[in-house]
């Protein structure tokens, strides 16, 4: 299943508590795809540092745009790789796939490919102040 | 494009990070390479924008020192090569003999680039890490061993025991 992978977009969220709750948002793709609090942590740093770029370069509001739409989207998602195994060793992803009955199950954080469309406006709003 | 040159050179730096306001390493790195390369404003605040977020990731893992020797490494190190408007940290090629799997008794049994037979192998004139034919080191300057690497391994190290992830 395709999905939008939110790690990569998962920039912003104001500390004063407008715009994306980042914390919430890292929580729970870690959750979803493995990791411990340092896990956490630097997936808010790297959040952050995002943030404040769009901020730099005039892109805040359609940020936070964007993520306010995209944010309660989101969500962990499973899907069988094809590869079988024994266990989590014999399944590759760097660390996002598990071994389930035999076989290898990637999980993402992210929004369904059905789901996309909701947030088109704001995505590209977004991607045309951001130049992407 | 630029971005991809940077990411091929300095695969490691992107994925850290540096405050812009306080890391003079950081936004010295940034200027080196965009001064190489020319940048125009959006590939250099592109940059320094994956620099920084590589510091902030670092310092998540509480490997800031780690990235700060490998921005250290980067500016004692790294060279702009004014024809190719590259900025690399790679360093110059060896050309030397390298073994190319046939065995041998003499040096008639072997076929290459100049080859030779050493110890029962044949060997054959070849880049070093690419094993491209070549006559001297200069044949090899796109083939040099990262003059950062160990910095960059011991920052992935210094992560990867910090994550809970498995890779």
């Amino acid at each position: 299943m395709r999905v939008v992978m939110l790690g990569v977009f998962l920039s912003g969220v104001s500390v004063l508590g407008c715009g994306p709750d980042i914390q919430k948002t890292c929580e729970e793709q870690i959750k979803c795809q493995g990791g411990n609090d340092r896990d956490v942590d630097a997936c808010v740093a790297v959040s952050e540092v995002a943030i404040d770029l769009y901020d730099d370069i005039g892109c805040g509001d359609e940020y936070d745009d964007y993520m306010a739409c995209i944010e309660p989207l989101a969500e962990c998602k499973s899907t069988q790789t094809g590869q079988t195994c024994a266990n989590d060793s014999d399944c590759g992803g760097g660390g996002d796939q598990t071994c389930s009955n035999g076989n290898c199950v990637a999980s993402y954080y992210g929004v369904s490919a059905e789901d996309e469309d909701k947030c088109e406006t704001e995505t590209l709003a977004y991607a045309k102040c951001a130049k992407f | 494009m630029m971005i991809r040159t940077l990411m091929t050179s300095l695969p490691l730096l992107f994925g850290m990070a540096a405050t812009m306001t306080g890391c003079t390493n950081a936004a010295s790195v940034c200027a080196m390479i965009c001064e190489c390369e020319h940048c125009n404003d959006y590939t250099e605040q592109d940059i320094c924008y994956s620099m920084e977020k590589a510091e902030a990731r670092a310092e998540a893992y509480e490997c800031g020192e780690k990235y700060s020797a490998v921005l250290t490494c980067v500016e004692e190190k790294g060279t702009c090569d004014e024809e190719k408007v590259n900025f690399s940290t790679q360093g110059p090629g060896n050309c030397s003999p390298q073994a190319n799997g046939q065995s041998c008794t003499t040096d008639a049994d072997c076929f290459g680039n100049n080859p030779s037979c050493s110890n029962g192998s044949c060997m054959e004139l070849a880049c070093e890490g690419s094993f491209n034919p070549c006559s001297t080191d200069a044949d090899c300057s796109d083939n040099g061993p990262d003059l950062c690497e160990s910095e960059q391994e011991a920052l992935s190290d210094c992560i990867d025991a910090a994550s809970g992830k498995d890779d």
